[in-house]
């Protein structure tokens, strides 16, 4: 606990307070950054809403009250895109999930070359996303890409497949390169999680007699739960709001199999330069993630973290 | 840990090693992926089927993209923006994180909050009011622009981390150095600050990162070619119809070498602030 | 020198929790002077007023009549020492003993040194002054944080539970070592703890906390003896006292087990619900003709203590701990007479009030124990 505020001088204005000294130095030292945040994040927040009502005639916005809403509700291109967007993000956070905790389990094991080995796990988290893009893209690549040529040498296919111009595929595509982008932050966060169960319940369980997976099932995953829930939470917000790969691998297509909302967003604004109606998507993809944010600042709570 | 592997045979073993193999070689394809393609002969890259290894090795690529294209001087705002991106963002953090996380004001909780959920917000709602907002201060194509713009990425997680490095210290410690007669500022620098050295490095590396990897603010808010960042120059190589592949491997790896270099060598610090950054809140 | 003075000295959190309640209390120059209560009983924020770190709510605190609710510590003349020692973990054991004198002293580097290296030696860490923290045991931990404290040279000392982190050996030998240096340096000590036994055996006076209320100040034996309340019995002395309910009338307590003829030593006429205590010390094995009242108990629990044995009992539904001598020796399940004489036991109102104290071998030529409750 730091030191608290006078209590009699409640009444004052904030101003009055902040010249007596009497509110905590604490003050202080978050000014700078709360008036950054506020320039850079409320202020275009604000604005966006303000976009939304309004569209573009020559150099005048013109207030349409909520005909951008109206316009992206009615769309023919909404349903496919939520479609593509919770596709996009329950399988990618899911086969996150799946795959961190399986490699956050091997690294808490002892093997030598340990801390280089989960150096070089990580690495895809440090590739900027436009490069792996690019080299997922080159990967996929129908007659030069290294991928058909390995399934077709074990015997998989024998014909080479175009992974990124067959609409039911594509989406597949994209998602197992967003895997292998995210998974090592959920791997370094459930291995964090790992390092500090107490030992002595394995030691506890062990005496009495239960094996390996009731040791997983009743010790390991019930004191993972309040940093697979951050997790899972952090990493579907990011997800849902990640599309450099769809934006660099696809742009959307093949006929819009791929379009998920924050690319629909993006080039609605930068292609097609439609602000008002680009704002209003904006507004209710920000108003979805709202719901997980929510989520997440209770799940922190609940782990008992004075936020 | 010991109870693991107390019970566990022989055979396990092996498999666990065989699987740590096996998935370190999956993870790591793509990156050398990148490396085997941009050092391969260039008609080596178009063979159908394609050879993995490269039968015949040269530096081509390297040397087009080095004459032939921007890219050093890419390379250069990279770091440049990259730079004074983690220097911006750490001043700001290392005071936010010591206010938030050591003292208890009125609206400490709820802008703190605000802070960490707005690591959340989705960057398309926030980039069409920067994009004015730079422009209306003829901010659009310059480097402070778009440092500026970045703090929206790195400034919510580094607070939230050194916050959390903060926490770490022990209360009475501060106090005994305010018995000790230091004043605010002094308690901060003296002894709050060089505590916090190993928090500090985690953030400068994550603020380096964020920075250096960001995409869609360099894409829409530098639009003169001298002064796109790395990420955004390699869209150079990907012509309308056509990909030049070679020399777009050889510009990935040089964008992703320093980060991953970087990377490696202080991974100690950086897993630490994540980890207490995101899980600890 | 310094006399520190609380006058109706309250601290309310965040509006609404109270953390110390209406406090008056002074601590006269040179005194050592224990607050003892449970965790959450005000103890560590009184100190902390005391040090500058909080402020009152409202009220006055002094230090030699002067209002310094307002001053920041360094203007205070206190030196403290805290729980976990907290030393500066990236300074030397010199550094952390010096750091203090350079911001409220006006001396050099050298001289600096100089005082550290004495205070090294007073308490004999003089090896170690290069060292830092991490390298240092609890032990010595504990030594740097005092000598950070001493070397300031200070007119008030306050400690904050600074024993609790060392082993039960270190813990006491520490014990005398403190209470000898506060002694030889004669500066006003205000020593913070939650374990009764450091309470009664380090200060000249024990002020025992309650809820943020002040319950009770007066010297060991006055508050072991003389307790204000059922609270302050129960909290002093170990192990906890008895307490058999009952009902006081024409001088008699009598309880579903014993009775207790209190006629004359009553402290203040009082008819009605009682509660008797009794400490475990007090009760004796009956002898064949005993003239005390009795008790008749079962045996559940024998603890063999070595000097002495400690007897958890059943007499019907009442649990009594008794510390007996180590000749007597019951079997579980055994019956056993206990005697207790009338003198030792404390009678406690309805409301938990003493009504009688208990017989205290130096209680007579002191002035009157300055119960708080009684207002």
């Amino acid at each position: 606990m730091a030191t608290s505020t006078n209590q009699d001088s409640k009444s004052d204005t904030l101003v009055d307070r902040l010249l007596d000294g009497d509110i905590s130095v604490g003050v202080w030292f978050v000014l700078p950054t709360l008036l950054i945040m506020g320039v850079i994040l409320i202020y275009p927040l604000v604005r966006t809403v303000w976009l939304s009502f309004h569209v573009a005639q020559g150099s005048q916005y013109v207030w349409v009250g909520l005909q951008n809403y109206i316009d992206v509700l009615e769309s023919d291109w909404l349903g496919g895109v939520i479609f593509n967007t919770v596709l996009w993000t329950g399988l990618t956070v899911g086969l996150q999930f799946a795959v961190g905790i399986a490699a956050a389990m091997l690294l808490n094991t002892k093997f030598r070359g340990r801390a280089f080995v989960r150096g070089l796990w990580l690495v895809p988290w440090v590739t900027p996303g436009i490069v792996a893009a690019l080299v997922w893209k080159w990967m996929y690549h129908p007659q030069f890409g290294v991928l058909n040529r390995f399934l077709t040498d074990i015997g998989l296919t024998d014909s080479y497949i175009a992974w990124l111009s067959n609409p039911d595929l594509a989406i597949f595509a994209i998602i197992l390169a967003g895997v292998w982008k995210g998974f090592p932050f959920s791997m370094i966060m459930y291995l964090a999680g790992l390092q500090s169960i107490n030992q002595d319940l394995y030691r506890a369980a062990h005496i009495d007699g239960a094996p390996w997976y009731a040791r997983f099932w009743h010790v390991t995953l019930p004191q993972l739960r309040p940093v697979l829930k951050v997790t899972i939470l952090l990493t579907t917000i990011w997800t849902f709001n990640y599309f450099v790969l769809v934006f660099a691998m696809t742009g959307g297509g093949p006929a819009g199999s791929t379009d998920i909302l924050p690319n629909k967003v993006y080039t609605l604004a930068f292609n097609e330069f439609q602000f008002g109606l680009s704002s209003a998507l904006a507004i209710i993809m920000f108003l979805i993630l709202m719901v997980f944010m929510v989520f997440y600042v209770r799940a922190l709570k609940q782990q008992g973290e004075e936020l | 840990m010991s109870a693991i592997e107390a019970s566990e045979s022989a055979l396990m073993r092996r498999a666990r090693y065989v699987l740590i193999a096996v998935m370190t070689v999956v993870i790591t394809f793509p990156i050398l992926w990148i490396f085997l393609s941009s050092i391969k002969q260039p008609d080596a890259l178009f063979t159908s089927p394609p050879q993995v290894f490269p039968r015949e090795v040269t530096l081509e690529h390297y040397r087009s993209i080095i004459t032939d294209s921007l890219l050093l001087r890419y390379l250069f705002n990279s770091i440049v923006v990259a730079s004074l991106t983690t220097l911006v963002s750490l001043l700001l953090a290392v005071f936010a994180g010591y206010g938030w996380g050591k003292f208890d004001f009125y609206g400490a909780r709820t802008t703190s909050v605000f802070v960490l959920v707005s690591q959340m917000f989705p960057v398309v709602v926030l980039i069409i009011p920067l994009f004015e907002l730079l422009s209306r201060f003829s901010m659009l194509n310059s480097y402070q622009g778009l440092v500026f713009a970045y703090l929206v990425y790195t400034v919510p997680l580094s607070t939230w981390m050194l916050k959390g490095f903060f926490e770490g210290i022990p209360e009475n410690v501060l106090r005994a150095a305010r018995i000790d007669g230091l004043s605010e500022l002094r308690v901060f620098t003296e002894i709050a600050l060089p505590l916090v050295v190993p928090g500090i490095a985690a953030t400068a590396i994550y603020a380096f990162i964020m920075a250096w990897q960001e995409f869609f603010f360099a894409l829409t808010f530098m639009q003169e070619d001298s002064l796109k960042t790395l990420p955004v120059g390699l869209l150079g190589f990907v012509g309308q119809y056509d990909v030049s592949w070679g020399a777009l491997m050889a510009a990935s790896f040089v964008t992703v070498l320093p980060v991953t270099a970087l990377f490696l060598f202080l991974q100690r610090y950086f897993i630490q602030g994540i980890a207490s950054g995101a899980v600890k809140g | 020198m310094s006399e520190l003075r609380f006058d109706s000295v309250s601290k309310v959190y965040s509006g609404t929790t109270v953390a110390v309640d209406d406090l008056d209390l002074t601590i006269e120059d040179g005194e050592f002077v224990v607050l003892v209560g449970p965790s959450g009983c005000g103890k560590t924020t009184t100190l902390e007023m005391i040090a500058g770190l909080q402020k009152p709510t409202s009220g006055d605190f002094t230090i030699d009549n002067e209002v310094v609710n307002e001053h920041p510590p360094q203007e205070r003349g206190i030196a403290m020492v805290f729980q976990n020692y907290a030393l500066y973990p990236h300074k030397t054991v010199r550094e952390n003993i010096t750091f203090g004198l350079k911001y409220t002293t006006d001396l050099g580097a050298s001289e600096r040194d100089e005082k550290a290296r004495e205070v090294a030696e007073l308490l004999g860490i003089e090896q170690l002054l290069d060292d830092k923290p991490k390298q240092l045991s609890g032990g010595q931990q504990q030594r740097v944080a005092l000598g950070r404290a001493i070397v300031r040279d200070p007119e008030v000392f306050l400690l904050d539970e600074p024993l609790s982190n060392l082993d039960a050996k270190l813990r006491t030998e520490m014990r005398a070592e403190l209470q000898q240096l506060q002694k030889d340096l004669g500066v006003t000590t205000v020593y913070v703890t939650h374990d009764q036994t450091e309470a009664m055996t380090m200060g000249d006076r024990i002020a025992v906390l309650n809820r943020g209320v002040l319950q009770q100040i007066g010297e060991p034996t006055e508050v072991y003896n003389e307790p204000s309340n059922e609270f302050v019995a129960n909290f002093i002395g170990s192990p906890s006292i008895n307490f058999v309910p009952g009902h006081l009338e024409d001088g008699m307590v009598t309880t579903d087990h014993v009775s207790v003829d209190v006629t004359g030593s009553l402290i203040r006429p009082y008819e009605g619900d009682t509660t008797l205590g009794i400490r475990p010390q007090d009760l004796r094995k009956a002898s064949p003709d005993e003239a005390s009242p009795t008790f008749t108990a079962t045996v559940r629990v024998l603890e063999k203590l070595g000097s002495e044995n400690v007897l958890h009992l059943d007499a019907g539904d009442l649990e009594l701990v008794a510390t007996v001598d180590e000749s007597v020796l019951p079997g579980i399940g055994d019956s056993i007479e206990l005697a207790v004489d009338e003198e030792r036991v404390h009678v406690f109102d309805d409301e938990g009030k003493s009504i009688k104290y208990r017989y205290n071998p130096d209680s007579t030529d002191r002035p009157r124990s300055q119960s708080v409750q009684e207002q």
